[in-house]
């Protein structure tokens, strides 16, 4: 089974929503992104993860147009977002880690405030989202918890709608329920036809639970962008058993993080399951155990090697 | 760190070393120049390069402040991160208060010793640096408590310098010694930092001393009509800038009104008559002069809220947009316009106030020669057509600069580059300062210098147009390439401008006395004085800061 | 029905699915006719992608667990067909192959995998009933 038949709301409406092409920005003397190219068709959710300053929050800004690339060019429905503002930042919803929402505002005067620039916002809809959230409507922003803002904050960026959610680190530092809500708001996004969603979270386990395409970015380069089951069949948590003890770990093209001592070693491999075996009969290795790796291990792999193979060159 | 006087030293130091490196090295500076022979350089233009030096001092006082809040909120305005450190709320409030004082002191005996001494300028030097030492530690003071009501710090902040500053003013002039002002100046140091100290403990713990029926009284005021959508995307704009930045005006002005319009009124009613008034044949008290400057009360409070950064974002250290703002759909063009809408309630608001008490002072009792009666009533019999237009193109002027003077500076605020805003709050008003004292320190000095500059004053006019005009076109042709305004909105501006200033041209010609001015230097001065380069400039400004 | 979502555990979750969907039929919690969840309702439980479980639903399909009916949703099938019977053979032998190497690899006797199996059966069958019980009293 070819991956794309897993996604026939792709292949159905081939429609690029975000079209990032050879991106550069530098801020001063450090590269914060270098040459990056995605693209993001519709009805997809892209996960975007990477350490902290890998660039995430970068890249959605030069999304939103609110940074102009120094290099390449970026392209959201098609339009430049800081050449067309209004066209495009209207068709998206924005939450992040920092709200941002002015303090002083109540909870009312925000929704009464942001309906005035979304032709799409629906008030009932806005309305059930404030009781769902349990938001009072008079209260003072600055007066609610950390959590309650990112309701208040979620609430104003899907009451229109929106064709793009775009979620800057949206659960960190937040609580489980918090998190459920925000994770229920990704999942009836999508459900609603033709809608795209691009989050980026330090979370992994809810990168896996929600997102078809995953996007690793580190040091301002994409190091991976797939999807999510292709990054799921591609990476394989091997144990190796050699004949003689080893002193180091074996060389194997895509195997990374080797761990281990004497005959057994551990590694997770990122070239399938055909390439490791036949590799691994040429170093004269067994492979005793296999398991899927979780994305939090495949992240965690794949920034030792990319480190490795920078301390190298 | 060693200790704590050290770290919380150095915490100040490392933030502002640019800053008082440079107060250092204008003080040098003025050292050299003071000391030159007084052939190489004239007293007075040394004199005058002194003149900035008091902005100096208020930076050197910002910096030892070190405020977190505005002067309008409730909570302390001592750096909160501060309190996690493990030490006592005594150092955490003595030392900078130590270095605060301290320093103004001696950056005061600096300027009188090695600066003013040597021009003969002055000659008293321990008592205000006393005074100087004294009001820092009231500032500091003043910012680091908790308040129980918005705006109480503001109004206390005034009246605590003003009564400082004037205890000091009216004591020398009373012939009190320097000791003695000394000493109650140094005795007033310990009561504010016993003040700060618990004022800080207070904000320490955690403790509010917000009351609880502000915000309730608030609550239930906004709970009216928020179901009702806003008319247009502009209206909400507005309304939010409204919220954020447009009372402060009107508030400001107020309260200059209420602090010295009032008092002026009151002192008016039992008032004897002995000075003619320069309108008509009304005689009135000396007062009444006096009163008639609160018009420039609104002008005054715009001038000093338009060119300093808003408060909202003071705390930031970076001034780019908000995102909560720059990912509204909204052009940087219709937010400009907003910005501009709003000056204009503001600066109407302000002047709103105004009149009400000018409403006010015109129902006061006065006489004229031949009749007693309210002043209103008196100049409606005197005033003629003409004086009635000049008293209201008068209005509109003023009304317009106060207008003006919020929104000339956006071009540069909007930029959200710090160093560029603040070399134009600060530099620009002091080089101008300098520039304008130089030249009638000069024109004073020497007539013939005065009467050339007059002379080539229509040049320079004709001059600083097409330097305008250049400006205009560069911008219009930015907007138009960048596509941030269609041509046609730019053709209809630019329309419009130009009908406005024919429009107060006419209007000046019309009252201005014949052959006064020429004609063609009456439109020639609107031209240049109505903004229109700069407020082009602001949505590219904006434009730049959103897109980074 | 029940179905507890582990996204740290590395199985990708539409298997994870997969495999508690079989169990549960397997258990008898899930009887022939029974209809599934939509795949919306499903995904908002669960909170995972609305893909994820089409996925797993499709997978099932193929191996014959479940059948979809035309604009009726997704069924629990009756079993034994013949679809089903070469997928059943093909993943019980994926697992006997597995189970025999790592037999071989801790020299464990098939003979004494075979024992190991009977003996797991006849502890299953003990316990399938108690499930039962419970489910009844509830």
């Amino acid at each position: 089974m070819s991956v794309d038949d897993l996604h026939p709301a792709q292949t159905a409406m081939d429609q690029t929503v975000i079209d990032i092409d050879g991106v550069t920005r530098r801020f001063g003397k450090t590269v914060a992104l270098d040459d990056v190219s995605l693209t993001l068709p519709r009805g997809v959710v892209l996960g975007l993860v990477g350490e902290n300053g890998a660039g995430k929050t970068t890249m959605i800004k030069h999304i939103l147009g609110l940074l102009k690339p120094h290099g390449g060019t970026v392209r959201v429905f098609g339009c430049d977002p800081a050449a067309d503002p209004v066209g495009v930042l209207g068709r998206i919803g924005y939450l992040s880690e920092e709200d941002g929402l002015p303090s002083w505002m109540r909870v009312n005067e925000l929704q009464r405030y942001a309906r005035a620039f979304y032709p799409g916002w629906d008030p009932h809809y806005a309305e059930r989202l404030r009781q769902d959230f349990g938001l009072q409507p008079t209260a003072q922003l600055k007066s609610l918890s950390k959590g309650q803002r990112a309701r208040a904050g979620l609430m104003v960026a899907l009451a229109y709608r929106p064709d793009l959610l775009l979620l800057d680190e949206p659960s960190s530092g937040l609580d489980p329920i918090v998190r459920r809500d925000i994770l229920g708001a990704i999942i009836r996004t999508i459900a609603d036809e033709g809608r795209t969603v691009l989050f980026s979270s330090h979370l992994l386990g809810e990168v896996e639970q929600v997102a078809d395409r995953v996007a690793m970015i580190r040091k301002g380069k994409i190091v991976f962008c797939d999807n999510l089951d292709a990054i799921k069949d591609n990476h394989i948590g091997i144990t190796l058993r050699f004949p003689e003890p080893r002193s180091a770990p074996p060389l194997l093209d895509h195997a990374c993080a080797w761990t281990g001592a004497g005959r057994e070693w551990s590694a997770v491999y990122a070239g399938g399951a055909v390439r490791m075996e036949a590799e691994a009969a040429v170093l004269g290795a067994t492979v005793v155990e296999r398991h899927w790796p979780s994305l939090d291990e495949i992240f965690v792999a794949r920034s030792n090697a990319v480190s490795a193979a920078i301390g190298e060159g | 760190m060693l200790s704590p006087a050290f770290g919380l030293g150095w915490i100040l130091w490392r933030q502002h070393r640019s800053g008082i490196a440079l107060v250092a090295l204008y003080l040098g500076v003025l050292t050299i120049v003071s000391h030159l022979p007084p052939t190489l350089y004239s007293r007075n233009a040394a004199s005058i390069l002194t003149a900035p030096f008091g902005f100096g001092l208020i930076y050197l006082m910002g910096i030892f402040v070190n405020s977190d809040s505005d002067m309008m909120s409730t909570r302390s305005g001592y750096a909160y991160p501060l309190f996690t450190l493990p030490v006592r709320t005594l150092s955490l409030v003595l030392w900078p208060m130590l270095y605060g004082t301290v320093t103004v002191a001696t950056v005061w005996i600096v300027f009188a010793e090695l600066v003013l001494a040597p021009t003969g300028a002055v000659g008293f030097v321990w008592w205000p640096a006393t005074l100087l030492a004294a009001l820092m530690a009231c500032l500091q003071a003043l910012s680091w408590m908790p308040f129980p009501l918005p705006n109480l710090r503001g109004i206390s902040a005034f009246f605590v310098l003003a009564a400082l500053t004037g205890f000091g003013a009216l004591g020398w002039n009373h012939g009190i010694p320097p000791t003695g002002l000394a000493i109650v100046y140094l005795a007033l140091i310990p009561v504010a930092a016993l003040v700060a100290v618990r004022g800080v403990a207070t904000a320490r713990a955690g403790e509010n001393r917000e009351r609880g029926w502000l915000p309730e009284q608030k609550a239930s005021r906004a709970t009216g009509d928020v179901s009702a959508p806003f008319a247009s995307v502009a209206r909400a704009q507005l309304w939010l800038e409204w919220k954020r930045n447009g009372l402060l005006l009107p508030l400001l002005t107020l309260l200059l009104c209420v602090l010295f319009a009032l008092p002026l009124m009151l002192a008016l009613r039992g008032g004897h008559v002995d000075t003619p008034l320069g309108i008509g044949e009304i005689q009135v008290h000396i007062t009444v002069r006096l009163w008639l400057i609160t018009a420039l009360f609104p002008l005054l409070c715009a001038l000093t809220t338009g060119c300093c950064p808003h408060k909202a974002e003071t705390f930031r250290p970076d001034l780019s947009l908000q995102p909560f703002l720059a990912i509204r759909p909204l052009s940087s063009f219709d937010f400009v316009l907003v910005k501009l809408r709003l000056a204009l309630l503001s600066t109407l608001s302000a002047w709103a106030v105004w009149l009400l008490f000018f409403a006010g002072w015109l129902l006061l009792p006065a006489h004229t020669a031949a009749s007693h009666g309210a002043i209103g009533h008196l100049l409606l019999h005197i005033m003629t057509l003409r004086a009635a237009m000049v008293f209201v193109v008068l209005l509109v002027l003023l009304v317009s600069a106060t207008w003006k003077s919020q929104v000339s500076g956006l071009w540069v605020e909007l930029t959200g580059l710090r160093w560029l805003i603040n070399s134009y709050a600060i530099a620009l008003p002091m080089f101008l300062t300098t520039l304008i004292g130089w030249s009638i320190n000069r024109w004073t000095g020497d007539l013939a210098f005065g009467a050339a500059i007059l002379r080539a004053l229509p040049a320079l006019a004709f001059c600083a147009l097409a330097i305008k005009a250049v400006a205009i076109i560069g911008a219009l042709y930015t907007l138009h390439t960048w596509r941030l305004a269609s041509p046609s909105r730019l053709l209809g501006i630019s329309v419009a401008w130009l009908l406005i200033a024919a429009g107060l041209g006419a209007l000046l010609h019309a009252v201005a006395p014949a052959g006064l001015v020429p004609t063609h230097y009456i439109f020639l001065g609107v031209l240049l004085s109505l903004p229109f380069a700069r407020l082009l400039m602001a949505p590219i400004a904006l434009h730049y800061n959103r897109h980074r | 029905m029940q179905i507890h979502i582990s996204p740290t555990d590395g199985v990708p979750i539409y298997v994870q699915i997969v495999h508690q969907i079989k169990y549960l039929v397997a258990s008898g919690r899930l009887t022939a006719g029974e209809e599934l969840p939509p795949i919306r309702t499903l995904a908002e439980q669960l909170l995972v992608n609305p893909n994820t479980i089409a996925r797993a639903y499709r997978e099932l399909e193929v191996a014959g667990v479940v059948t979809k009916r035309r604009t009726a949703g997704t069924y629990i099938s009756d079993a034994g067909s013949p679809l089903a019977q070469t997928e059943k053979w093909r993943i019980l032998t994926e697992r006997v192959d597995l189970l025999l190497a790592e037999a071989r690899q801790m020299n464990v006797s098939t003979g004494e995998v075979i024992d190991l199996i009977r003996q797991r059966e006849a502890d299953m069958d003990e316990a399938v009933p108690k499930l039962h019980q419970g489910g009844e009293r509830t």
